[in-house]
């Protein structure tokens, strides 16, 4: 049962607005513009312009000075989402075909690039609403995310091409801080406290809320693809065993298993995902649920998530009662309550 | 990111003959993080009461000598206790706690990093910042020097007079607008005037989005050689119900560029900024 009715509230309505001025830069009249726009019409939880939007105005600014860089955040998600995609070989996304599925690496491809272009023009843009100073500020904190981001996925894709085994859970957490929280959680929340403040505030906290935060998620996103409807979660169930992604579930049945388990599991990581088996994929995951790996993550999540619901206040404890701080803090709780 | 660009270079996997429980040297204690990580009991509410020298999510740690990667200040006393209470050892606090302590190890870390990265870019901009302070300098003297030609320079007194905006287009529609300059309310008519007994040249830039004056106050105009006098003498008039700022210049100014901040005293913000050139 969901205990918050404020956080999907919320998430709706600024979903909606966001969605709405990003239909203004999606390109329209052609094939490919329905390719490009395809991911972002397709829906998603909008948790991270709403986390933009909500910091922005907890900071007492109206939406109008945010949204652009909401819907900047929102473009780059499903710019990355295409690559993932293709670079995880996924074959589902939010219930449909993955875009490659679809309509091919090469056009996919090209309709990734392409919605990362699009990201340029709000951000010029962010200059006639914030003014000049502060939309290059906007841009710095892009920059940053971005080549953040590229080495966190850099590193999550090294660790699967060179089958590196014997990682380990700081590693995992370095790299979910890189690949997930800086676009998800980290850089959503600075951008809003900035663009609030004219960029007088002391950003590192939101480093710390958005870690823990975007840790907690992604976590409780390894798990779902593992005990997760699949309706509901709308990506192929046991889709990270497929893939051979490093998970603390994988790295914890790595620590735990036996001499002759390890060398199994050496053996399928190893291959290709076309080359893997179900029986085997089956086997990792029933080797799992013997060792606890699963219950391990889900206690390091909620760990996690208690971390971050201190930062918050140290984050936000100033800040005057308000309906997006309120949500700001129930997000946290609810990020194990989404089954998608 | 270069990877496919050039051969990968290949950890050997480790030889192990059992399971790897203790995780030794695989992690990264140190007195600055460990100072760095907050106590349980503050971090997660949920973990409270928990100690933190557990061995990294291992389910049964071996009892008796704290573990290799155990934390400074976790006495054999202490990690003993815990071996004695760990009965229930993966219960949820410590596995939490634990997790807890390496994510703020990892994020401070980061956060060190990105400070030092960012003072090593804050001094390479500083080199940068100068040069371009210079260029722009160089490009306003040249500017000046322009008007200054175009100007009589036989002037005894000049009352330069500036319209902080151009006459809209006839018909109210400027192509060349973005959608936010449409919707934003017209800057208020306002003109300047300067008294001087010297060639003077003046610049008025207001914020976009400024659209109430009367209360406009500025508080001298200073130049960059700052044992030139102020002109102090800045105030707000209105002329027939349009405002006009009015700058009076001292016989004795010296030649320089003078500029000041505008400001709304009733809220105390910034409207724009006044320039005035004094020439010899």
């Amino acid at each position: 049962m969901l205990t918050s009715q404020l956080v999907p509230a919320v998430l709706k309505e600024y979903g909606d607005l966001t969605r709405h001025a990003m239909n203004e830069y999606l390109p329209v009249g052609s094939r490919f513009a329905e390719t490009v726009a395809d991911y972002p019409r397709r829906g998603g939880k909008m948790m991270r312009p709403s986390l933009c939007l909500a910091t922005a105005r907890a900071f007492g600014a109206p939406l109008t000075e945010a949204v652009r860089s909401a819907l900047v955040i929102e473009l780059l998600h499903n710019a990355l989402l295409i690559h993932d995609d293709i670079q995880d070989e996924s074959e589902e996304r939010r219930g449909r075909p993955a875009l490659h599925v679809e309509h091919g690496i090469p056009l996919a491809l090209h309709a990734g690039d392409t919605l990362a272009l699009l990201a340029l023009r709000p951000l010029i843009d962010n200059s006639s609403e914030i003014g000049m100073s502060l939309a290059l500020r906007v841009l710095e904190e892009t920059d940053h995310m971005a080549a953040v981001s590229a080495e966190g996925q850099a590193m999550e894709l090294g660790w699967i091409w060179d089958n590196i085994t014997a990682l380990t859970e700081d590693a995992y957490l370095e790299m979910v801080l890189k690949k997930t929280c800086w676009l998800a959680t980290i850089y959503p929340l600075r951008v809003g406290a900035l663009i609030a403040t004219r960029d007088t505030v002391d950003l590192d906290p939101f480093i710390r809320f958005g870690f823990f935060l975007g840790a907690a998620f992604q976590i409780h996103d390894d798990v779902l693809n593992l005990v997760g409807e699949h309706e509901k979660y709308g990506k192929e169930l046991n889709g990270d065993l497929w893939e051979g992604k490093r998970t603390l579930m994988l790295i914890k049945l790595f620590r735990e298993a036996t001499v002759d388990e390890r060398l199994r599991l050496n053996e399928i990581l190893a291959k290709k995902r076309e080359s893997r088996t179900a029986d085997e994929v089956s086997w990792m995951r029933e080797r799992m649920d013997a060792y606890g790996c699963i219950e391990q993550a889900q206690q390091i999540a909620r760990g996690l998530a208690g971390a971050a619901l201190h930062e918050f206040s140290l984050a936000y404890g100033g800040l005057p009662p308000s309906r997006d701080r309120q949500f700001l803090e129930e997000i946290i709780p609810w990020v194990f309550e989404r089954r998608a | 990111m270069s990877h496919e660009a050039r051969p990968r270079a290949r950890r050997r996997d480790p030889e192990r003959t059992e399971p790897i429980r203790n995780m030794p040297g695989r992690r990264r204690w140190n007195a600055q993080a460990s100072q760095n990580v907050p106590p349980p009991s503050t971090a997660t509410p949920s973990a409270a009461g928990e100690t933190s020298a557990e061995t990294p999510f291992a389910e049964s740690p071996s009892a008796g000598a704290p573990s290799e990667g155990a934390p400074p200040g976790a006495s054999a006393n202490e990690t003993q206790g815990q071996a004695a209470s760990a009965a229930g050892a993966a219960a949820f606090g410590s596995v939490a706690a634990r997790g807890v302590e390496l994510g703020y190890q990892v994020i401070e870390e980061h956060i060190r990093q990105g400070r030092e990265q960012a003072a090593r870019t804050s001094r390479q901009q500083g080199s940068h910042l100068e040069t371009l302070t210079a260029d722009l300098q160089v490009l306003t003297e040249r500017s000046l020097i322009y008007v200054n030609d175009a100007m009589s320079l036989g002037m005894k007194l000049l009352g330069a007079i500036t319209q902080s905006a151009p006459a809209p287009p006839a018909d109210g529609w400027d192509p060349s607008a973005t959608t936010a300059e449409r919707m934003a309310p017209p800057p208020p008519a306002m003109s300047v005037a300067v008294a001087s007994r010297r060639a003077a040249e003046v610049q008025l830039d207001l914020h976009p989005h400024v659209d109430q004056v009367e209360n406009m106050t500025c508080d001298g105009l200073r130049a960059r050689d700052t044992s030139r006098p102020v002109i102090d003498q800045v105030r707000l008039m209105m002329n027939g119900g349009a405002p006009v700022l009015r700058v009076e210049v001292d016989d004795e100014q010296p030649a320089d560029l003078y500029t000041g901040l505008l400001v709304d005293s009733a809220s105390g913000r910034p409207l724009g900024t006044l320039t005035v050139r004094i020439y010899d």
